[in-house]
């Protein structure tokens, strides 16, 4: 008896999932990643829930004036970033005061921003959609503007039944786009996962072992970094006067402290640092053989320099490219949704 | 046999939802200023003393009700989170329903969301971060905002607000609010914003909106100022 209506119920179950149309995703970790500080469970990955965040991540109805998307300072095909531009660009051609982030492998990332003033990926988007001189509106604005649209009607009801907007479900989608940007997949991954075919070149192999000598301590593989914080020893730039972490958290000991980023497709997220202050590779890793600047603050495996010769340079370098991944840049999963937004429903 | 699974079912819906005798408390917030009710769904509430105050917002977070008896732990409501709004008199209300028999001398709740809360990313309902009480240059819920203007305050407009939060060591806000209470259906808590305001210089402190040693400061003090008889 109890069995059946267990059966019943099961089945009810099952009609009422397919009939909303939606799959659900599993999310995949790569091979020897640690496990995700994202909780899973209370955000379940589904197709229609990720196509709708990535809807609202090219659309640029979240900002004040529908002129910036995510993607007007988070481009796929430059690792989710903004190349060439120093610092984050905005509505009415305001101008940020840090540079945009490369955007990737955000599952396993605890805080954000350079200053970690984020706690979470879910409300991560509400930093720009509020800043003025970025998207300069607010997420009441935003839900207003969708309630509106028929396009977003039915991307709504798709992913959750009914076509309600509200704050959470629009944040958790925008999340579940942004989760699937996983890059595993360069030289550097195939190396390790021993593809046949694939190895590292004799200069790449040596830039290999100098980057685990010098950079590996904060860019600890495989996210490339240990998404903590440092002071990298770069001088303060008195026009933007930015001190890093100390305004999130007051202490001294966190100012001119930044988030360590990902090395992850670095050869396409130029330029580097918080405020873009380099253009080149070659002008970071010229930084830390001879830029350090010392501060009380500054991290501790700088504060002997690092020294490498001309060779050990290229090698470094060499290494580096072998962090691009390709199929992560140019995966069509994550491009603009044409399907949605070259044939919208009537609006 | 799809009788008896109807029967089954609306048996135990009976059992659940009717049958079982609750204990109902309506808890009724109200805002004063001094002895007058600060209503803010028609409009803007002008302080009615020499102050030159005016109050235009005031939104609060109170969460973790719970019930005592003798100092001890009785009941707490599950999921207890409610956002309190000065314009909307219906978030004023909070009908609590514990099991029946419940006798409580003393009821408790947080004001402010606790920090775990404030690290599980988007949630909704009244923890929705669309309700205007999240802040977005940095992640947390705002557990008390009071805006408004003071001839005394030199600012722009002689505004002041007032976003009191932040959950983090050393500058949690969240502050505990312990009250007597006599009756046990229904229960008035009043908020003092003369207490409050009148604790503050607001010629030198009118914009607090960042967590800090300020915020903290002034979140003891807004925990001091609920009381159940008047």
């Amino acid at each position: 008896m109890k069995k059946y209506v267990i059966v019943l119920i099961g089945l009810l179950w099952y009609m009422a999932a397919s009939l909303k149309g939606d799959t659900t995703v599993r999310f995949h970790v790569p091979a020897g990643w640690p496990a995700p500080v994202y909780d899973f469970t209370k955000n379940p990955p589904s197709a229609a829930k990720i196509l709708l965040g990535r809807a609202l991540f090219y659309d640029p109805v979240l900002s004040a004036d529908s002129t910036i998307s995510c993607t007007s300072c988070h481009l796929q095909y430059t690792a989710f970033t903004h190349v060439d531009h120093t610092l984050s660009h905005g509505i009415k051609g305001s101008i940020g005061t840090r540079n945009a982030p490369a955007t990737m492998n955000l599952a396993w990332s605890k805080l954000f921003m350079w200053d970690g003033a984020v706690n979470h990926l879910d409300v991560q988007p509400l930093a720009p959609i509020a800043h003025p001189a970025e998207m300069g509106s607010s997420l009441d604005s935003v839900i207003f503007r969708l309630q509106r649209s028929t396009t977003y009607k039915k991307l709504f009801i798709s992913a959750f039944g009914d076509s309600i907007v509200t704050g959470e479900r629009l944040l958790k989608s925008i999340s579940q786009f942004m989760l699937t940007l996983v890059s595993a997949n360069s030289k550097y991954d195939q190396v390790k996962n021993k593809v046949p075919g694939v190895a590292f070149s004799l200069v790449e192999e040596k830039g290999y072992s100098l980057f685990r000598e010098h950079c590996a301590s904060c860019h600890t593989e495989p996210l490339f970094t240990t998404n903590s914080f440092a002071n990298n020893g770069l001088a303060v730039d008195t026009t933007l006067n930015d001190y890093g972490r100390i305004r999130i958290t007051h202490a001294a000991k966190d100012s001119l402290l930044f988030k360590i980023p990902t090395l992850r497709n670095v050869e396409y997220s130029y330029p580097y640092m918080h405020d873009g202050r380099f253009k080149r590779l070659q002008d970071v890793i010229n930084h830390y053989t001879s830029g350090i600047v010392q501060h009380k603050t500054l991290s501790p495996e700088l504060m002997r320099p690092i020294v490498l010769s001309a060779d050990d340079k290229v090698d470094l370098l060499a290494f580096l490219l072998t962090l691009t991944d390709k199929k992560f840049l140019f995966n069509p999963d994550y491009s603009f949704p044409k399907e949605i937004f070259l044939n919208p429903a009537k609006e | 046999m799809v009788r008896v699974i109807f029967c089954l079912g609306f048996v135990s819906f009976w059992v659940s939802t009717i049958a079982q005798p609750k204990n109902n408390l309506l808890l009724q917030f109200v805002p004063v200023y001094a002895r007058e009710v600060v209503r803010l769904d028609s409009g803007i509430f002008i302080c009615p003393d020499s102050s030159g105050i005016q109050i235009e917002t005031f939104r609060f977070y109170i969460s973790r009700v719970s019930v005592y008896k003798n100092e001890k732990l009785l009941w707490t409501e599950p999921m207890s989170f409610h956002l309190l709004d000065a314009a909307i008199p219906a978030s004023l209300k909070l009908s609590l329903v514990m099991p029946a028999g419940t006798s409580f001398d003393q009821i408790s709740f947080n004001l402010g969301v606790d920090s775990f809360t404030n690290v599980s990313g988007a949630l909704g309902g009244d923890l929705d971060p669309s309700r205007g009480m999240y802040w977005t240059w940095q992640s947390g819920y705002i557990n008390w905002k009071l805006e408004g203007t003071a001839a005394a305050a030199p600012t722009r407009n002689h505004e002041f607000h007032f976003h009191i939060g932040g959950y983090s060591a050393p500058f949690a806000t969240l502050t505990p609010v312990i009250l007597k209470v006599d009756n046990q259906q229904n229960v008035n808590v009043f908020v003092d914003l003369h207490r409050f305001l009148n604790g503050i210089d607001l010629k030198t402190e009118n914009n607090i909106m960042i967590p800090g040693h300020n915020a903290v400061r002034l979140a003891k003090k807004a925990g001091t100022i609920f009381y159940t008889n008047p």
